[in-house]
């Protein structure tokens, strides 16, 4: 044995003991306790980040590993363990394959962390959709006519951002800009300057919604330089029907806030969308999305119902919400591409069998320890 | 109007209209055991009419009888005699507050009469509609109650006029109006009699109008007559407008019933309907005339049309049978009492060692266990999934789990203990179950998400055995903190405890680690990821973390068997946190929803246990005899 494998064995025995889970484990319960909490302020999406999606945080003045952090650690004991400190005998089978399935766990959490894309689909009944929308990414769009020009993430807006790219004929300022806005109504002595809906309202800065995706995001920007003196002040959100526009003799230019996205590599269009009721009640015993599929020139009909997703080439599609207030109705599909969803059904199997397997074996040594005592 | 506005002005014209009612015969002795079996559609199930009384007073009152009578009782006073039922005190106002805002006089036990709250209804109604704009998570626990209240009364308001229609009304009929009804002398004269003619009642007092101006005075007596009538059955149809809470008509598709007023409103009327408004009518007037011969006929004739039209041998007419049995049983409430039995037996014989004692418990035990599982199997077969979708329902379940898991281990160790273990976690689950009924015993639908039979199999019912198996697990290490600590237990009973005890945990591992991975496997299929930092997976996961910690810490030799003893117990706070500490957030996707009221509870629980279990750790670690246990 050379001395580098040794020390490798060596170490990888150090990284096995099980004074590291013990030492890990009080630190990811009070991690799940304090990032539970803070759900109740920061929602979910928010803690979810700030906790577990963290390498590290403030407690207070404190400084605490975060999620990634004490999962890695734990990954490491873990898989040391298995490679260096496995009793590869029939007396521990059942620990060994328990905590491979944690392993298998583990590997499929950080493969989901790594791959996994969420976002969702908005269908109008009788209509067609192929764009994914995302939950959480909004970004400053300018258009040429249909054609994006210009697309910023909102994590580069801020009040003050000036910019004069040579794609558009105008200076752009931003003058305020909220990731939650809410809307009230402007002072007319204020109005000056301002194009319609400016004159008659006005955007605020609003504390973010726990919910993501609640939250409306706007701008309130002025536009100078412009060749047709269309120069003034503007606003526009998230979902606004009529993003303001800025018309030269050769283009028009419109400026809006979108939601990030990115296109489905087939298109689902909503035949009907249905919703089932208890017997006498207002209480929904199920909703379903009625679809057609198609792919280049394969369509297919398809249900997708609670607790029914599609799965296709990659992406589920999932009844995630529903809006039947309007003319037509719609349906609001969840898309997920996650590498990794098939790692937890396996590592359940694998858990039940090993820890199955442990207790047996520990029974029968009972009864066997039983029987000689006898 | 805003439609709370609208509601409430309902309510006062109901009460106002009820003032008219005929003289009534009160507390007539009739037989009720037909009565309360007739079925009822409500919450989207065909359940016994005793199930909808006990619900609703529980709803008023928080409690299922009204003054030692019978929930069924009470009902057949509202719906049957609405000018005297408004006088019975039952509704619980137990918010200081929202006595304050009503003017309400306070009183040993807050129990009002729907009569006393109506000037407080009335003076609180112009609040509703800023209130309702608040959304529900921000409104304070005095705005939900006051909230409540109206709701509370809007509902009892529908009650009361469910049968409106079919009762006799106060009226002197002029005799022209008589004839026209085609009605005979002796005749009821109720609104659905006289309804055929409303449209002529009503184009006759416009006439008298427009010949002799609004003022009553310039009328006849014949014409006054003609437009009080009117005036009357306007009003009563106004307060039967979106009355659809006593769905008792069985329609023609065999899952729809229609309450009377849906009848005659929503045009659902049909000749097959004819016979079933008649018996009911028939059932209203018998108990209004005193006249008990008719009423137990009337309620027979309409049985046997009911049976005749569901099918004597339809899974609707079994379940409507079994939930009588269910009702008369109260299983639930009787097994808290033989658990309890059980337990003071078994303590009982720890103190005398009388071997006849222990098997008397166990026999209390097995009873006691099954007559909680001939409950959950009746609420299985009622609801047609696993009695895992609520709060309650998941208490229910443990409570059958963790005693039948004591008396397994009762039978291998035959020391008492685990038999101990087993009635005191029955007797104190069914107790929080009990506690908790108001909120949840309805045996409700539920909503779409939670509207799946196999996720409900595999994960809520592994997490749920998974709690069942913690909760023993620490009834049993404080069972042995005790014993050791008090220096009861002999050095063979306490390895025994201690391997058992061992064993458990793993189990306990087992069931909470694959519960909490199922979880998010559904979590995966619903809501398309596996894990999402919920609280509720979180808590799950909690537990999890906690054994884990428990037997690595262990192995490791970090830390000490009294220590790990003291974990174990203190399993106890982990599975109450996870369970239902986790809705006090209010956050998070899952629908056992948000339990206000309970933190100063489960925060007294949790530092009574860390005292209890760091008291008797402490005592092992610094015994005065100087003999340490490990």
């Amino acid at each position: 044995m050379t001395s580098s494998q040794f020390s490798f064995k060596k170490i990888g025995l150090r990284l096995a003991r099980p004074d590291i889970i013990f030492w890990i484990t009080p630190l990811l319960i009070i991690l799940l306790i304090v990032g539970t909490i803070a759900q109740k302020e920061l929602g979910i999406y928010a803690a979810q980040e700030k906790y577990f999606s963290s390498f590290f945080f403030l407690l207070g003045i404190i400084p605490f590993p975060g999620g990634l952090t004490l999962m890695a650690i734990f990954s490491v004991n873990l898989l040391a363990k298995f490679i260096f400190k496995s009793d590869w005998s029939w007396k521990k089978s059942g620990t060994i394959i328990s905590h491979f399935g944690v392993l298998v766990l583990v590997i499929g959490g950080l493969l989901s962390f790594a791959t996994s894309r969420e976002g969702y689909l908005v269908v109008p009944q009788g209509e067609t959709r192929s764009n994914i929308e995302d939950y959480h990414e909004r970004q400053l769009v300018i258009r040429e006519g249909d054609k994006i020009i210009i697309a910023i993430p909102h994590e580069n807006l801020k009040n003050g951002l000036k910019f004069a790219p040579p794609q558009i004929p105008f200076t752009l300022t931003l003058d305020k800009f909220c990731f939650n806005c809410g809307v009230s109504k402007r002072d007319p002595k204020e109005a000056e300057g301002w194009t319609v809906p400016g004159q008659f309202m006005q955007l605020n800065v609003k504390a973010s919604d726990p919910q993501d995706e609640k939250n409306m995001t706007g701008i309130e920007f002025s536009v100078s330089g412009t060749p047709d003196n269309q120069d003034g002040k503007y606003l526009t959100f998230d979902k606004f029907p009529k993003p303001p526009q800025i018309k030269t003799d050769k283009a028009t230019y419109t400026v809006s806030i979108e939601r990030a996205t990115r296109p489905l590599p087939f298109s689902v269009t909503l035949n009907e969308f249905e919703q089932d009721f208890h017997p006498g009640t207002s209480m929904a015993s199920a909703f379903k999305s009625k679809v057609t599929v198609t792919d280049g020139n394969t369509k297919w009909p398809a249900l997708i119902e609670m607790n029914e997703p599609l799965r296709y080439r990659g992406y589920t599609l999932y009844q995630s919400s529903f809006d039947m207030s309007g003319e037509k109705p719609f349906t609001v599909l969840a898309v997920v591409e996650n590498k990794g969803r098939i790692f937890p059904y396996i590592a359940t199997i694998i858990i039940t069998i090993g820890l199955m397997i442990h207790l047996v074996i520990r029974l029968r040594e009972k009864k066997t320890s039983n029987a000689n005592n006898n | 109007m805003p439609t709370i506005i609208r509601l409430f002005l309902i309510v006062f014209c109901c009460l106002l209209s009820s003032a008219s009612k005929a003289e009534t015969i009160s507390a007539p002795p009739f037989d009720l055991s037909e009565f309360k079996s007739l079925p009822v559609l409500h919450d989207g199930r065909v359940k016994p009419l005793d199930t909808l009384a006990r619900i609703e007073l529980l709803r008023f009152s928080k409690k299922d009888s009204y003054e030692g009578q019978p929930a069924i009782k009470w009902l057949a006073e509202t719906l049957f005699d609405p000018s005297e039922a408004p006088n019975q005190k039952i509704f619980v106002i137990a918010n200081a507050q929202t006595r304050h805002l009503m003017g309400l006089e306070e009183r040993k036990k807050p129990l009002y009469s729907f009569v006393e709250l109506s000037p407080g209804l009335e003076k609180t109604a112009p609040m509703l509609e800023d209130l309702m704009a608040i959304p529900a998570k921000q409104q304070t626990e005095d705005q939900k109650d006051l909230l409540r209240v109206h709701e509370n009364a809007l509902e009892y308001t529908f009650l009361l006029r469910s049968f409106s229609s079919l009762l006799p009304l106060n009226i002197q009929l002029p005799a022209t109006w008589q004839k026209r009804a085609g009605l005979l002398p002796e005749s009821p004269v109720t609104y659905l009699a006289l309804k055929k003619i409303e449209p002529d009642i009503e184009a006759e007092v416009k006439t008298i109008i427009k010949h002799k101006g609004q003022n009553p005075e310039k009328y006849s007596s014949d014409e006054q007559a003609t437009a009080m009538l009117g005036w009357q059955l306007q009003t009563i149809g106004k307060v039967g407008e979106n009355n659809t809470l006593l769905r008792v008509i069985p329609l023609e598709d065999q899952s729809d019933w229609a309450s009377p007023w849906e009848l005659i409103n929503d045009g659902k009327a049909t000749p097959a309907t004819r016979k079933f408004i008649e018996s009911w009518g028939a059932i209203a007037l018998a108990w209004q005339t005193g006249n008990s011969a008719d009423w137990q006929s009337a309620i027979k004739t309409l049985r046997s049309d009911i049976t005749e039209k569901m099918g004597k041998d339809s899974i609707i007419s079994k379940k409507l049978d079994i939930e009588d049995l269910y009702n008369t049983l109260s299983p639930f409430t009787t097994s808290i009492f033989i658990f309890a039995a059980s337990m003071a037996l078994s303590f009982l014989y720890l103190a005398s060692r009388n071997a006849l004692l222990r098997r008397i418990s166990l026999v209390a035990l097995l009873a006691a266990l099954s007559i909680q599982t001939l409950g959950l199997g009746i609420r299985i077969f009622l609801m047609e999934r696993p009695p895992v979708g609520t709060l309650y329902e998941s208490l229910l379940f443990v409570a059958l789990i963790a005693p039948l898991v004591g008396y397994a281990t009762e039978l291998k160790l035959k020391n008492g203990l685990a038999l101990t273990a087993a009635g005191i976690s029955g007797a104190l689950i069914g107790l929080l179950a009990m506690s908790m009924a108001g909120e949840d015993d309805t045996m409700k639908m539920l909503g779409a998400v939670l509207n799946t039979r196999f996720w409900l199999t595999t994960h809520v019912l592994c997490i749920t055995i998974g709690y069942g198996w913690c909760l023993i697990t620490s009834v049993m290490a404080h069972l042995l903190l005790a014993g050791r600590a008090n220096q009861k237990i002999s050095g063979e009973t306490e390895s025994q405890l201690l391997r058992t005890i061992s064993n458990l945990a793993l189990f306990s591992l087992l069931f909470t680690a694959v519960g909490t991975i199922l979880g998010g496997i559904w979590a995966d299929q619903s809501w398309g990821r596996f894990w999402g930092w919920d609280p509720k997976e979180n808590g799950a996961l909690l537990i999890v973390l906690w054994l884990v910690w428990l037997i690595h810490g262990k192995l490791a030799g970090q830390i000490s068997e009294n220590i790990w003893l003291g974990g174990m117990a203190l399993l106890s706070v982990a599975v109450a946190t996870a369970w239902i500490g986790v809705n006090l957030l209010g956050v998070g996707l899952h629908s056992y929803g948000f339990i206000e009221g309970v933190f100063w509870g489960l925060g007294a629980f949790t530092l009574f246990e860390i005292g209890l279990v760091s008291t008797f750790v402490y005592k092992l670690s610094h015994p005065k005899d100087g003999a340490s246990h490990a």
